[in-house]
C-alpha cells in the first residue's frame, strides 16, 4: 500500500486526533492515487504555484519556472464555480453502533473529508446534523472560516436520540432554498418509503442527491454467537436473543432492506452508495467526484 | 386435603430457587448494544414469541417440580370418605395389631385409616380405642374424647400375638353410650380374629370392618415327626408341611437349621396346594429352626421346633406271640425301634426293664401282677396293650374297669368288619386315604362298652379299640383265629402306631405366642428376658429352663394370612368397607410423585425444542 493510501483506511484514521488533519490526509491520500487531477481547468484566474505532484497533468507544468528553479511547479487558478453542497449527517442513536469505529465516527470522517475536498475545490459547503430534529446547521460557503465552523460541528456531533429521518429530511428540504448537491450520510434505519418520499422532495427542489448509507459489518453479518440481551441504542428496548437461531432469518431481512433501498434509489434517480465502516474512504470520494463531474 | 408429613411443606420455600436462578441468569446474560431491533423483531417475530413463552414455561415447570416433589413427600391425603363428615356416634374402635398385620406396611396403614376414621367423627363424639391383641387387660372401659383417641392410636404397636374380636368385646363391655354405637374393626380379618364371632353378638348396632388389603402367602402349617414315631436308627425324620395360600405358584427354599445341621431343599408349590418336605436329623438334635426364604412376613415362616424324639423301645409280649412278634420285627435283618421279649406269664417279668407290655389273649393275671402292672403304668414313658382273648379273668376286668365294661365274647356268623374309624387320631391319620382298614375281617371279639376313648368301632357299633392315656384295649386278639389283619400289609404300621400312641403321648415342647406358661416356674426368653409361671409368651423364639428348650411360634393362622371370606363376614352381619375401593385415591403421594416426573420430562422436552 502506498504511504498515502493508508490515510484512506478508516481504522488508521481513527487513531488520529485532529479532524482537520484527518480530512486533509484522506483527501490528499485519495487525490494522490488519481491519474488525473480533479482541479484541472477550473478557472483562468491565477491563484498560486504549487509543486508538481504525481497525477498532475504534465502540460500544466510552468516551464518558465522550471527554467529558473530547475523544479516542477504548476499554476493554480482561483476556482469559479456555483456548486453548493449540503452534508446531512445523521447523528441518531443507531449511528453510535460500532466497536472500534462507530458508524458515526466513520460518517464524521467522511463528512470532514468531503467538506475538505469541497472546500479545496472552492465549492460552497454547508452541514446539518440531525436525529429527530436538526441539531446544527451551517449554511454553505467556500470561505475558510466556514470550513472551520463545519469541522467544529462535526467534531461536536455525538450520537444519542432516536431517528426520525423522514421528518427531518422534509424540514431540511424546506430549509435549503438554493439548489445544490445534498449529501446524506446515514444508516437510513427508517421506513424506506417515507425516507424516499422525503428525498424526492429535494429532487422537486432541483437538488442533486448523493446518499451514503453507512453500516457496520456486524449489522449485516450478525456474527454473534452467545445467548445475550440485545438492547436498542435508540429506544433502549431489550430482547433476549439466541443469535444462532435467528441469524439466517435476520440476514435475509437486512438484505431485503438494503435491496429495497437500492432499488428505490435507482428508481428515484438518487445516487446511492452503501458503505461499511471498514470500507476505505476512496470509494465514497469516487462517488462524490463522479457525481460532481456530472453536475459540472 | 391433609398431610401426614406436613413438615415437608417447608420445602415449598425452595420454589424461590428456580425463580432466583431465572432472574440471576437474566442478569448474568451479556448485554449487547445494537443499532436497531427492527430487523430482529421482523425476522423472528414468531420465533421470539415462542422463545419467550418457552422461557416462562421452563420456569413454571421448575416451580411445579419443586411443588409436586414436596407435596408428594408430605404424603397428601384426600380427607377420609369412610363416613359422612361430623358423624355423631360412640365409636368402639378395635385396631388389629395381631401378627398378620406386620405384612408389608399394613399396620401403619391401619393406623392411618384409624386417624382418618376418628377425624370423620364430630368433636362431640366419644371413642374407645383398643388393640386386638391384648397383652393383658388394660384397666376398665371408659369413653374418651377425640384427642385422647388419636393419642391412643398413635401409641399402638404391632404384636406377635393373635387376637379375637370376641375376646375384646368380652373384656370391655360397653357402658353408658351417649350416642348409637359404631363398632369398627380395622384389620386384615384373619379367620382366627373372627373366631367365635356369633351373629347378633352386638345386637342391632353397626359393626364395620375397615378391611386392610392383605396378600396371601406361603405358610408352614405343621412340623412333625415322621411315622413311625419311634426311632430305630441314629437319625429321625422330620416332616415339614407347607401350604401355598397365594394365587401364584411359589418357588423357594426351605432351610432347616438345627444344631450343626444346615439343610436346604428347593420346593415348588402350586397355588392353594399343600406340600410336605422331609428332613433327616440326628436323634440327639431336638431343637431347630425352619425358614422359608422369599416370604412376605418377617417371622411367620421361621418355625421354631423342639421335638420329643424317643429312642428304641423295650417291649414285653405276654401270651401268644406268633403274629405280634412278627409284626414288631418283620425281619431279623431289619433295624427296628423295638427290643422285643416274649414270656408266657407276667409274674416272671421284671417290668422295670420294659417300656411297653402287651398282654395278648391272657385269661387273667394275679392280683400281685395287677398291682405291679399299675405301678409300671404310673411311670412316664410306659404303656400297655390288652388284646382281649376269649376269656377275661377278674383281675384283668378290674384292671380295665375304669375304662370299659366287658360283657362277653361274640362270635358272629362269618365275620364283621370295621364300621367307624377316628381318622383324626394319630393312630389312623395315615390310613385316611386307604380303604385297607375297611376290609379287615373279625371273627370273634369281646363285647365291651366304653364311655370314652373309642377310636375304632365294628359293625353294630361294637367298640374295637379304646385308648386312654397309656393303655390301649383291643376287643380281640391279633391272631389268625380272631382276625385276618395279621395277614394284611397294614398290620405292621397299625401296630407301630398303636404302640407309639401310648408311649409318645408326651407333647412336643412347642407353644404359641400368647399361650400362658403353666408348667414352668421360670423361663429365659430369646432376648435374655425372664418369664415366670402364669405369664404369657409374647414373642416367637426359643425359651429355656435349666434342662429343657421350648419352642414358641406365632399362631399359624396369623402367619398364613388366610382371611375370612366375604360371604362369611356378611353372614355375620358385618358391614365391610374395603379400603382398596373406598380410599383407593385417598393417598395422593403417588400422583404427586408422578407429576414430579412429568414436570422433569416437560422441562426436558422444552429444552430439546
Amino acid at each position: 500500500m502506498p504511504a498515502q493510501k493508508k490515510y484512506l483506511n478508516p481504522e488508521f484514521l481513527a487513531r488520529l486526533a485532529r479532524l482537520d488533519l484527518k480530512a486533509r490526509l484522506v483527501v490528499e491520500g485519495f487525490l494522490s492515487g488519481l491519474h488525473q487531477s480533479p482541479y484541472k481547468g477550473f478557472s483562468q484566474e491565477f491563484a498560486d504555484y504549487r509543486q508538481y505532484m504525481p497525477g498532475d497533468e504534465p502540460k500544466r507544468i510552468d516551464w518558465k519556472v522550471f527554467g529558473r528553479s530547475d523544479r516542477f511547479y504548476i499554476k493554480e487558478y482561483r476556482e469559479e464555480t456555483n456548486l453548493r453542497a449540503y452534508i446531512l449527517l445523521d447523528i441518531s442513536g443507531s449511528m453510535g453502533f460500532g466497536d472500534k469505529l462507530s458508524k458515526l465516527e466513520y460518517a464524521k470522517y467522511l463528512s470532514a473529508s468531503l467538506a475538505y475536498m469541497l472546500f479545496k475545490q472552492k465549492d460552497g459547503v454547508g452541514i446539518a446534523t440531525f436525529d429527530t430534529v436538526i441539531r446544527d446547521f451551517v449554511p454553505p460557503s467556500s470561505r475558510k472560516i466556514n470550513f472551520m465552523h463545519i469541522l467544529e460541528v462535526i467534531e461536536r456531533a455525538s450520537s444519542g436520540g432516536e431517528t426520525s429521518l423522514a421528518n427531518v429530511l422534509l424540514q431540511l428540504a424546506q430549509k435549503i432554498k438554493r439548489r445544490g448537491l445534498v449529501i446524506l450520510i446515514s444508516d437510513l434505519f427508517d421506513e424506506s418509503a417515507t425516507v424516499l418520499r422525503s428525498l424526492r422532495s429535494f429532487r422537486y427542489r432541483k437538488h442533486e442527491i448523493l446518499v451514503f448509507q453507512v453500516l457496520d459489518p456486524r449489522e449485516s453479518r450478525f456474527s454473534y454467537s452467545e445467548l445475550a440481551v440485545f438492547f436498542d441504542l435508540e429506544n433502549r428496548e431489550e430482547m433476549i436473543i439466541q443469535p444462532n437461531v435467528i441469524r439466517e432469518s435476520y440476514k435475509r431481512s437486512i438484505a431485503q432492506f438494503l435491496e429495497d433501498y437500492h432499488r428505490k434509489m435507482l428508481e428515484s434517480y438518487i445516487d446511492y452508495e452503501l458503505l461499511y465502516t471498514d470500507t476505505p474512504y476512496d470509494k465514497a470520494l469516487f462517488s462524490y467526484l463522479q457525481k460532481r463531474s456530472r453536475l459540472l | 386435603m391433609t398431610f401426614f408429613h406436613p413438615l415437608y411443606l417447608l420445602g415449598l420455600i425452595l420454589i424461590s430457587v428456580p425463580i432466583l436462578i431465572h432472574l440471576w441468569f437474566r442478569r448474568r446474560l451479556k448485554k449487547i448494544p445494537f443499532s436497531t431491533l427492527m430487523f430482529l423483531k421482523k425476522s423472528e417475530a414468531q420465533r421470539l414469541g415462542w422463545l419467550r413463552l418457552r422461557e416462562i414455561l421452563v420456569l413454571i415447570s421448575r416451580c411445579l417440580f419443586v411443588t409436586f416433589l414436596f407435596l408428594g413427600l408430605a404424603k397428601p391425603q384426600i380427607k377420609g370418605r369412610l363416613f359422612e363428615k361430623n358423624r355423631l356416634a360412640s365409636a368402639f374402635i378395635i385396631l388389629d395389631n395381631s401378627y398378620s398385620m406386620s405384612y408389608g406396611d399394613n399396620f401403619q396403614s391401619a393406623k392411618d385409616v384409624a386417624y382418618q376414621l376418628v377425624s370423620c367423627y364430630s368433636p362431640n363424639s366419644e371413642f374407645f380405642v383398643t388393640p386386638l391383641s391384648l397383652k393383658r387387660k388394660r384397666g376398665d372401659f371408659y369413653w374418651m374424647n377425640k384427642n385422647s383417641a388419636l393419642e391412643v392410636i398413635k401409641r399402638l404397636t404391632p404384636s406377635y400375638q393373635t387376637g379375637s374380636i370376641v375376646d375384646v368385646l368380652i373384656n370391655y363391655p360397653v357402658e353408658k353410650a351417649k350416642y348409637p354405637i359404631d363398632y369398627v374393626y380395622i384389620g386384615d380379618g384373619q379367620e382366627i380374629n373372627f373366631k367365635d364371632f356369633p351373629k347378633g353378638l352386638i345386637g342391632s348396632t353397626n359393626f364395620f370392618w375397615l378391611k386392610i388389603p392383605t396378600g396371601n402367602n406361603i405358610g408352614i402349617t405343621d412340623v412333625m415327626l415322621k411315622d413311625p414315631i419311634s426311632v430305630a436308627s441314629d437319625k429321625y425324620e422330620l416332616v415339614v408341611s407347607l401350604t401355598n395360600y397365594s394365587s401364584k405358584i411359589w418357588r423357594g427354599k426351605i432351610i432347616l437349621e438345627a444344631g450343626d445341621c444346615l439343610l436346604e431343599k428347593d420346593c415348588e408349590i402350586e397355588s392353594a396346594q399343600k406340600y410336605n418336605s422331609q428332613f433327616s436329623l440326628p436323634v440327639n438334635v431336638h431343637n431347630g429352626e425352619i425358614k422359608l426364604l422369599d416370604d412376605s412376613l418377617k417371622v411367620d415362616n421361621i418355625y421354631f421346633f423342639s421335638k420329643f424324639v424317643p429312642g428304641s423301645q423295650k417291649v414285653l409280649i405276654v401270651g401268644s406271640s406268633e403274629f405280634l412278634y412278627q409284626g414288631l420285627i418283620p425281619s431279623e435283618n431289619l433295624k427296628v425301634p423295638f427290643n422285643v421279649n416274649v414270656l408266657n406269664s407276667l409274674s416272671k417279668a421284671d417290668l422295670r426293664k420294659f417300656d411297653i407290655v402287651i398282654l395278648n389273649g391272657i385269661n387273667d393275671i394275679s392280683e400281685y401282677d395287677r398291682i405291679r402292672l399299675e405301678d409300671f403304668l404310673s411311670r412316664d414313658g410306659t404303656g400297655c396293650i390288652y388284646f382281649l382273648g376269649d376269656e377275661v379273668g377278674e383281675n384283668i376286668r378290674n384292671c380295665l374297669s375304669r375304662w370299659i365294661k366287658i360283657e362277653g365274647l361274640i362270635i358272629p356268623k362269618g365275620y364283621i368288619t370295621l364300621n367307624w374309624i377316628d381318622y383324626k387320631h394319630s393312630v389312623f391319620t395315615i390310613f385316611e386315604k386307604e380303604a385297607a382298614l375297611k376290609g379287615i375281617k373279625f371273627y370273634r371279639f369281646q363285647k365291651i362298652s366304653a364311655n370314652s376313648g373309642v377310636i375304632a368301632r365294628l359293625e353294630d357299633n361294637y367298640p374295637l379299640i379304646i385308648l386312654n392315656r397309656n393303655v390301649a384295649i383291643c376287643a380281640t386278639q391279633f391272631n389268625a383265629r380272631s382276625t385276618d389283619i395279621v395277614y394284611k400289609p397294614i398290620f405292621v404300621p397299625l401296630l407301630y402306631r398303636l404302640i407309639a400312641s401310648l408311649v409318645y403321648r408326651l407333647p412336643d415342647r412347642e407353644f404359641y405366642v400368647g399361650d400362658r406358661i403353666t408348667t414352668y416356674e421360670r423361663l429365659k426368653g430369646p432376648d435374655g428376658e425372664y418369664l415366670t409361671k402364669n405369664g404369657k409368651f409374647l414373642k416367637p423364639g426359643f425359651y429355656t429352663t435349666d434342662n429343657e428348650t421350648i419352642a414358641v411360634n406365632v399362631v399359624p393362622e396369623e402367619g398364613n394370612l388366610k382371611t375370612i371370606k366375604d360371604e362369611v363376614s356378611k353372614s355375620l352381619n358385618i358391614k365391610i368397607i374395603d379400603l382398596k375401593d373406598t380410599l383407593g385415591y385417598g393417598d395422593l403421594t403417588g400422583l404427586f410423585l408422578f407429576l414430579t416426573l412429568f414436570a422433569i420430562l416437560f422441562e426436558l422436552i422444552l429444552i430439546a425444542l
